[in-house]
């Protein structure tokens, strides 16, 4: 969706949720996929934890996921043969990514925050982000070190780096009650749409939602 | 001694308890529900902001929506619960080994936590690994393994099935007890009037045990409005939001998107209505038992 271009959620009450192109397309090539029966049935019932193990199980051809997915299917399963591509938009030149898991922040009030910049200055230095994250096979935060020598053994690395910078962070303050708590607004709009078929409806439904929560 | 003495000694007595229900109890529910004036977070702060969270509840459609979800359940898991229970105290009422053996087998479960039992029943119900799936198949029961948390009568009769294995031992112990308090004599005077077995049941030992049934009845209606543990490790609240109970509400709100102060007002008006709910059962059991 954020590939094709769309507002997905709403900063605020006045802002807009799930708006723009991608939307309704994306949970239609979804809904598509159920249909002809290539999304394994545990999905049904899956929130989310389980979207990895199913991949391992090398009978899924496509999965979404993040950087930590490399080591881990070199280490745990080196029989799948693997390739990385960006999240697509719904043109062929459309992509994106996200970005996040891993943040840094000073809370409000926080009575050693000189301190704390300090840290995250030094954390954004080339020594931390190559030595301490690329040279140990993790993302580095910084795009123009995308392509280090600890990541040339690896090029898939190289292209999950780089996808840091046409990736998004979904920044609401309620993203929690959005998306990840059970039963989200986000959740219930997936499983309608792509289960039920009901993409209109369920659009409309997680549009409501996702602004009652913005406003609270 | 004087008679002035006593009242007071009998005081020390209780004294460990009265102190005991005051830090436990009275001082916890006291804060409970200065909590929930306010609006505080599960990070610390909050203001003074009077009933203001129980206007936003009784607006909240959402959780009258799990409070409906919880009432059905309720309803519908009791009286299976009771029954069920009482069928099995029949069948193992008799001090024979047999009949002792088959009481431990079935309140084996109910030692185990709610939640233990319910990682058990969500691996049983597994759509690709579980046992169940693979018994209904081999039994020709269905051809297909089923996918049993994404439709909600399928996973409301999973849960159901899963709690009722186990926790029915709990009712059958209770029930054993007040058949077995029964006098012989009854039972023995009847059968020579040419009672039948069912006839005894029914017209003898249900009647004199009705102050078990409604405490087994008030204590699983109770259990019952609190329900957490398997819905969340089971169905998620799902699908689609439809297996949400209050407690499970309460818990969302007040740990997962940090609103402690609504969360403590959920939980005050749950608790109102479970005492209003066991108030008429305690009525009712006491107008049965004069009637």
């Amino acid at each position: 969706m954020w590939g094709s271009g769309a507002h997905v959620l709403p900063a605020g009450p006045d802002d807009k949720a799930l708006d723009g192109p991608g939307v309704k397309e994306v949970l239609t090539m979804f809904h598509d996929m159920w249909k002809d029966k290539i999304i394994p049935e545990s999905a049904q019932q899956d929130n989310g934890t389980n979207f990895f193990a199913t991949f391992e199980t090398g009978k899924v051809g496509m999965q979404g996921s993040g950087g930590f997915a490399i080591s881990a299917l070199k280490k745990d399963h080196p029989e799948i043969n693997f390739g990385i591509a960006y999240l697509p938009g719904i043109k062929p030149e459309n992509a994106s990514s996200f970005v996040g898991g891993d943040v840094i922040a000073i809370p409000k009030g926080s009575k050693h925050a000189d301190m704390a910049k300090k840290f995250i200055q030094w954390a954004l230095t080339d020594e931390a982000q190559l030595n301490g994250l690329a040279k140990n096979l993790i993302l580095p935060a910084r795009t123009d070190l995308a392509d280090n020598e600890f990541f040339k053994a690896e090029p898939r690395y190289i292209t999950t780096a780089k996808a840091v910078a046409i990736g998004q962070t979904p920044w609401v303050f309620h993203f929690n009650d959005m998306v990840n708590a059970d039963g989200s607004p986000w959740l219930q709009m997936l499983q309608t749409a792509i289960f039920d078929g009901k993409i209109d409806e369920a659009i409309a439904t997680a549009q409501d939602a996702l602004k009652t929560i913005a406003s609270n | 001694m004087s008679l002035t003495h006593q009242p007071r000694t009998g005081f020390f007595y209780v004294l460990p308890a009265i102190v005991f229900t005051c830090v436990f109890v009275l001082y916890p529910l006291t804060q409970l529900f200065y909590i929930s004036l306010t609006d505080r977070t599960l990070l610390g702060g909050g203001h003074y902001i009077g009933f203001g969270n129980y206007t936003r509840a009784f607006a909240d459609k959402a959780f009258w929506q799990a409070f409906e979800f919880t009432i059905l359940y309720t309803i519908f898991l009791t009286p299976v619960l009771m029954a069920l229970g009482f069928l099995l105290a029949l069948l193992t009422v008799r001090n024979t080994g047999l009949s002792r053996f088959t009481r431990g087998v079935i309140f084996l479960p109910v030692v185990i936590g709610l939640a233990s039992s319910s990682l058990l029943w969500v691996w049983l119900f597994d759509q690709q690994v579980g046992l169940i799936n693979r018994v209904l198949m081999d039994l020709n029961i269905i051809s297909a393994p089923w996918t049993w948390f994404n439709i909600f009568s399928r996973g409301f009769a999973a849960i159901c099935f899963s709690v009722t294995w186990k926790v029915v031992g709990f009712g059958m112990i209770l029930f054993v007890a007040a058949l077995q308090s029964v006098g012989r004599e009854l039972e023995e005077a009847a059968i020579i009037d040419g009672a039948s077995y069912w006839q005894r049941v029914w017209r003898i030992l249900v009647p004199l045990s009705r102050r078990t049934l409604f405490l087994a009845a008030l204590i699983s209606a109770i259990g019952s409005m609190l329900a957490f543990d398997q819905f969340y490790i089971m169905t998620g609240g799902g699908p689609r939001g439809q297996t949400f109970t209050s407690v499970y509400f309460v818990y969302q709100n007040s740990f997962v998107f940090f609103k402690l102060g609504y969360g403590a007002a959920l939980s005050i008006i749950l608790a109102v209505f479970i005492l209003i709910g066991s108030i008429f059962q305690m009525w009712l059991s006491r107008r049965g038992a004069t009637a």
